[in-house]
């Protein structure tokens, strides 16, 4: 019997350095020219079965890049176990945003997170305006992972979801929410205290004169 | 609830009582399709708790020609409009098919058009009635400039509604229009004077969508998360097993809802569905986008209540964000709306039974 581990994984960077086709390459193995820009975020799901016969669940959230959806990122990487911040080779610009993002993590997620640094549109290397060791340097002081891929062309991008997996601890219980079995016991045992108390409180301090 | 007033432009011409009633071929048949007042789909003699306003019957004196007229046919409708070609007939294709010989069919929905006698239309021989179109086109733009356009708009509709048989190219922009889905069509086939009107209602309705949602649009987009916050509240009282079934797969109303609110539901049915939607909401006055459409966003989840109390965390979060409302027609959107107005109506003015908790 293989083990079965399940984390939580997101997915941030500027507007349009292909987060979405990332995942989308990642989970269906698919590419699409032209996609709508992410509201808010989306959810999906892929598993990655390592050498070793363990089978490791992502749960990934993939954000939007957009500035305005700023205020709504610590909702997604808080309690996650892996991030994937993702920029342009193409724009210097989305590299800058990236080091932003990563700076973020590093104060306010989880101290434990592992953070990837991706380069993404790699098929595109004649428009490049980062370099390969400019970016390697700064993920080495980091001690980030890091890789160029290309969700178009499918380079790298399984890869680097791989090499999360492998660095992902294989004994501690995944900080996961629903479907990671002690957890979901505790998490449903504190809501429903919550929900008592919420009829407690509705029924001792009602704020309606009915 | 109170009736509530006519929109402020009423030259939209949304009738507020007609929104959830079904329609009958019977009353689209008669209907001058230039008329904006001619959407009111309520059945005669209908006596629904929908109808917020009560008939009225408008007795106008026949007034210049420029003057914007009510129907010439005896209306429940309490506003007056003049405003054509709105989104209502544009769109509005109903999931009730006509029935009978009805005189003006609703081809795909497009139930503009129409009269080929128009002039038996318009018993106070107004408007179109010979009017030559050129001339028409420049009132509308002084109109426009002055701001107070609506007479002249009536013109302009005046000159955009020659008849059919004497319009080819109208004519031919509706054989166009009628095999046209909306998310395709090609506005640029138009003639000009129609182009013209349905610019003038477009600003209109564009004024009204961002009226009332312009905090949903600045910095950290404040507007919607009120909106999703209120959305739980109202939801944890209308339908308590779904609400713990959420909280208890650790659901955030935010990780689905943001979308709901920031789009109004555009990426959750189709373009044809939306026009249907966003028409309730321009009528139900300048709240609709922000608050009526919290109502709607509840009736919307609470409709998959079943289904989704038998899903974990992930199996809600992949539904909610593709749900399965491809096939959706106006009968459905027609629902929707009307549950949302019932929660409405329930809610709206009971806050303290759902805030504070």
């Amino acid at each position: 019997m293989s083990k079965q581990l399940q984390f939580k994984l997101v997915l941030l960077g500027e507007s349009a350095v292909g987060k979405s086709s990332l995942v989308l390459r990642f989970v269906k193995d698919q590419f699409d020219d032209y996609r709508e820009s992410t509201i808010g975020a989306a959810f999906l799901t892929q598993t990655v079965t390592l050498d070793d016969g363990t089978v490791v669940k992502f749960e990934i959230w993939d954000t939007a890049g957009q500035e305005r959806y700023k205020s709504l990122a610590p909702m997604y990487y808080r309690n996650a176990n892996c991030a994937v911040v993702v920029y342009d080779i193409t724009q210097s610009a989305s590299l800058e945003k990236a080091r932003n993002w990563i700076r973020e993590l590093q104060r306010q997620a989880d101290p434990s997170i592992i953070i990837a640094l991706c380069g993404n549109k790699s098929d595109l290397a004649a428009r490049r305006q980062v370099s390969q060791e400019e970016a390697q340097k700064y993920a080495e002081e980091e001690g980030l992972m890091w890789a160029e891929t290309s969700a178009k062309t499918g380079e790298g991008v399984s890869e680097i979801f791989t090499a999360i997996a492998k660095k992902l601890p294989t004994t501690a219980a995944p900080s996961s929410r629903a479907g990671a079995g002690g957890r979901t016991g505790a998490a449903g045992g504190r809501s429903g205290v919550d929900l008592n108390r919420q009829q407690n409180a509705v029924s001792t301090n009602e704020p309606c004169n009915c | 609830m109170a009736a509530r007033p006519p929109p402020a432009r009423p030259h939209i011409g949304l009738n507020p009582s007609a929104h959830f009633s079904y329609t009958t071929p019977e009353q689209w048949g008669e209907d001058d399709v230039w008329d904006s007042a001619s959407d009111d789909e309520s059945p005669p003699n209908a006596s629904t708790p929908w109808n917020r306003s009560p008939p009225t019957s408008h007795t106008r004196p026949a007034a210049a020609i420029t003057q914007p007229k009510p129907v010439p046919r005896a209306s429940r409708n309490s506003s007056t409009s003049t405003l054509a070609f709105s989104y209502t007939h544009v769109s509005a294709p109903s999931s009730y098919p006509p029935k009978g010989d009805a005189p003006h069919p609703s081809k795909n929905g497009w139930t503009l058009v129409q009269t080929s006698k128009p002039a038996e239309k318009s018993p106070e021989g107004r408007l179109y009635a010979g009017e030559h179109s050129s001339v028409r086109d420049e009132e509308v733009d002084g109109g426009l400039v002055l701001g107070d356009f609506e007479p002249d708009l009536a013109e302009a509709l005046a000159a955009a509604r020659p008849s059919q048989a004497h319009n080819p190219v109208k004519a031919d922009a509706l054989e166009i229009v009628n095999d046209t889905d909306p998310e395709t069509f090609d506005p640029s086939l138009l003639p000009e004077p129609v182009l013209n009107a349905i610019e003038a209602d477009t600003f209109w309705c564009l004024s009204r969508l961002l009226d009332g949602i312009q905090d949903n649009y600045i910095t950290a987009q404040p507007g919607i998360q009120r909106s999703v916050k209120r959305m739980a509240e109202l939801v944890a009282r209308i339908d308590v097993p779904l609400f713990e079934h959420l909280a208890k797969q650790n659901v955030e109303f935010m990780q689905f809802a943001f979308r709901w609110m920031n789009c109004l539901l555009m990426r959750e049915i189709s373009v044809r569905n939306t026009i249907r939607m966003w028409d309730t909401y321009l009528a139900e006055g300048p709240e609709a986008f922000s608050q009526f459409h919290l109502y709607v966003c509840s009736a919307f989840l609470v409709r998959w209540s079943d289904k989704l109390r038998e899903m974990d965390f992930q199996g809600i979060i992949m539904f909610l964000q593709s749900l399965p409302t491809q096939d959706w027609g106006d009968h459905e959107i027609e629902m929707l709306l009307s549950q949302a107005f019932v929660y409405n109506s329930i809610w709206h003015n009971a806050q303290s039974h759902f805030t504070g908790k």
